[in-house]
């Protein structure tokens, strides 16, 4: 989602709230003799606001499984997921009179914030990643069907060779052939960096490394063998770029991994910590 | 993977609670006397649903460990604080003694508590007894009460030996004068030696007479016998005088003058004879004895003429018995020669009361200034110049010779008027105890 100018009534309320929230803490951690505590009716007032943005931006997971429902629309909920779930962070602050805590609060707090940080990041990926894609990538295909691309771009690959040098293989008898280098290079080189893994290592992986390579082979190479290499730096251009794509859909996505099974840890653990803290 | 995340720290969380140990659940570290009991949140938080109640009631007063959850262990209240009456309200125990905090000691508050509702130190205000006071003007309730206290040992007047103007005097019933006490070179008597003597001489020091008692906080009560005697003994008779009176009431006094003088004529009977009929002896070899009525005869006249050195009265005269005789240092009422009821005794010595703490309401060591010199602190004003330390100049029971405010904050303070600077602790639990412990209980007091 892109943060947008129809995030800006959200962004006021949620600036309008935190303000509010802070000069009612400012005057209530004042006002106490020994400080603010979560423990007062103020810190648990406070503690119970955070949870339930907390819990309601958790929501949005059952919202996606039921779409048909007439709650608002997704992008409602996203706004809402965002805006209250970072105003959640100062509340529970306020919540815990900014001190750590014992051990189970440490942990919630680690937690709490490894999720609200993998939010934010999710957020200033979902805003600039995409345009990153769609300016530096010119050749995409959606990420399922990469390592089908990879297939294609390979056999294109093979036949170009062997229409060149006969054979993927190295020749039966020791005599020199003429499209040895091409072959050999082919072979150790070009075709291991089509496949649907690459070593992030590979000399190819680099635009201006893999010119360099081609390059030098234009020169060694025989004339016959020129025409192949050219198509085969194309080739090599076209899997960099899906490599690239690959790399900003990881980025683009896989944050998620680590925000929604972390927010289920801290859902149950911010569970028992209320229902410890309510009953003693 | 998102139900791993969760039902991970849902099996720990069960691990440890189906154990029995909540220590995961502390918010803090307990002090280290509840550490033995850290994992059973339930030894302190025996009523459940406190916070919630807490939070219902918008009210944090509901306190999740009440006063009656301490008490099941600890014997203080919070009755003690300041008896008098709090215009605020009394806190609970956990109000002051908050648990996890990571102190080690519950007693261990820290000044910024107390100074929401009390001054800090800087702006302490003086010492009562230092303050001016009127029963004209209309003091707070709280002044009320620290006067009443004070009015108890002192009174507020002018005193007149000297012009210092009206200033609390205090009521001791004694002429004392430590200047002459400090001179030098004083006289002092062995107590084994007779009244023929001569006296050494000494100097007396501060510590001759004021000891510290067993803690070493305070100063013992002063006792004639330990602490005056050797100078002041009490002979008032050639006849008697290996053995000095007991500094006892008059009545006791007269009964043990008599006894005493009975038993010495009964040893030399010649004393009574010179003047008197002699009764025969009915033995032979056996010397004649007095007659009983002349015997009697003569310890009565020789009563009265020691206890008319003992008991004389010089009230009024502006001028003291030259020997020890009881107004030397006693202020008493009566006439030992008066009998106004026909029996019993008219001569009375009027109680002197000396106060044994001044500062009721706080608490002091002395031990801990042991390298402070007495009259650093205890001296009396002279020209409003209270720091010069003059105490050996006072000449008058009258004189508090109690430090002001100023004295202490030297120290303990910001002001390090001194030299040498000595830095003090000013926590406000220094001097100010807040539970009032009884006796019984000094001991547990001790490790407050």
């Amino acid at each position: 989602m892109l943060i947008d100018k129809s995030h800006r009534v959200w962004m006021i309320i949620t600036i309008v709230a935190f303000a509010l929230s802070t000069f009612l803490y400012v005057g209530y951690s004042t006002a106490m003799p020994s400080g603010p505590s979560g423990g007062t009716w103020q810190g648990l007032g406070f503690g119970i606001a955070g949870s339930a943005l907390m819990m309601f931006a958790g929501l949005l997971a059952g919202r996606k499984k039921l779409p048909r429902l007439p709650i608002g629309t997704a992008r409602f909920w996203l706004k809402a997921h965002i805006w209250l779930g970072l105003l959640s962070v100062p509340l529970i602050l306020f919540h815990a009179g900014f001190r750590w805590g014992g051990p189970l609060e440490q942990v919630l707090l680690f937690v709490f914030a490894v999720v609200i940080a993998s939010g934010i990041a999710g957020v200033v990926f979902q805003q600039y990643l995409p345009r990153v894609m769609k300016e530096s990538t010119n050749r995409e295909a959606m990420f399922e069907q990469l390592p089908h691309v990879c297939a294609a771009l390979r056999v294109t690959a093979d036949e170009q060779v062997v229409a060149t040098c006969g054979s993927l293989f190295p020749p039966a008898d020791d005599s020199p052939r003429e499209q040895e280098s091409l072959r050999e290079f082919y072979v150790a080189n070009v075709r291991p960096f089509l496949a649907a893994k690459i070593d992030h290592r590979a000399p190819l992986l680099n635009a201006s490394r893999a010119a360099a390579v081609f390059s030098q082979m234009q020169r060694a190479a025989p004339a016959s063998s020129r025409g192949t290499l050219t198509r085969l730096a194309s080739i090599c251009d076209e899997r960099r770029e899906l490599a690239r794509q690959a790399r900003l859909h990881k980025w683009l996505h896989y944050w998620l991994f680590v925000h929604v099974p972390l927010s289920m840890s801290l859902l149950v653990l911010a569970i028992a910590h209320i229902v410890a803290s309510v009953y003693y | 993977m998102t139900l791993a995340c969760g039902l991970v720290p849902l099996a720990l969380v069960a691990v440890f609670t189906l154990r029995g140990d909540h220590t995961i659940y502390l918010s803090r570290p307990v002090a280290t006397s509840h550490e033995p009991a850290q994992a059973d949140c339930k030894g302190c938080h025996r009523t459940p649903w406190q916070p919630l109640v807490r939070l219902v009631s918008i009210d944090n007063q509901v306190r999740s460990v009440q006063d009656k959850d301490c008490q099941h262990c600890h014997w203080q209240s919070k009755s003690d604080h300041n008896r008098f009456a709090m215009t605020k309200g009394v806190p609970d125990c956990a109000v002051c003694h908050q648990e996890h905090r990571g102190l080690k000691r519950l007693t261990e508050r820290a000044d910024e508590f107390c100074i929401k509702c009390h001054a800090p130190f800087e702006k302490h205000p003086e010492f009562a007894l230092h303050r001016a006071w009127s029963p004209d003007r209309q003091q707070t309730e709280i002044n009320e009460i620290m006067f009443r206290h004070l009015l108890d040992i002192a009174e507020f007047g002018e005193s007149a030996s000297d012009s210092r103007g009206a200033r609390w005097l205090d009521k001791t019933a004694l002429r004392f004068n430590h200047k002459d006490h400090l001179k030098p070179l004083n006289a002092v008597w062995n107590e084994h030696s007779d009244s023929s003597s001569s006296p050494t001489t000494v100097q007396l020091e501060c510590n001759d007479c004021h000891q510290p008692d067993a803690t070493g906080s305070y100063m013992r009560s002063i006792v004639f016998e330990d602490h005056c005697m050797s100078c002041h003994p009490l002979r008032f008779s050639s006849k008697l005088s290996d053995q000095p009176l007991p500094h006892e009431k008059p009545e006791i006094v007269h009964g043990v003058l008599r006894d005493r003088l009975m038993d010495y004529v009964r040893q030399h009977p010649e004393e009574a004879i010179g003047s008197h009929v002699e009764t025969p002896s009915r033995l032979p070899n056996k010397p004649s004895q007095p007659a009983p009525k002349e015997v009697w005869s003569w310890v009565e006249e020789e009563l009265r003429l020691i206890e008319s050195a003992v008991f004389q009265t010089v009230a009024g005269t502006g001028t003291l018995p030259k020997n020890n005789a009881c107004q030397r240092c006693h202020i008493t009422s009566g006439d030992a020669s008066t009998n106004e009821k026909g029996s019993g005794f008219g001569f009375q010595i009027v109680s002197p009361n000396i106060p044994t703490r001044w500062l009721a309401h706080s608490r002091f060591d002395h031990g801990r200034h042991r390298d402070v010199a007495c009259i650093e602190c205890h001296h009396v004003e002279r020209d409003a110049q209270p720091l010069e330390c003059t105490s050996l100049e006072s000449t008058s029971v009258a004189d508090i010779l109690m430090p002001k405010l100023e004295v202490c904050q030297n120290c303990h303070g910001t002001t390090r008027g001194l030299p040498t600077k000595r830095y003090g602790r000013k926590n406000c639990l220094e001097c100010h105890q807040y539970h009032h412990v009884p006796e019984s209980n000094a001991a547990d007091a001790q490790s407050h």
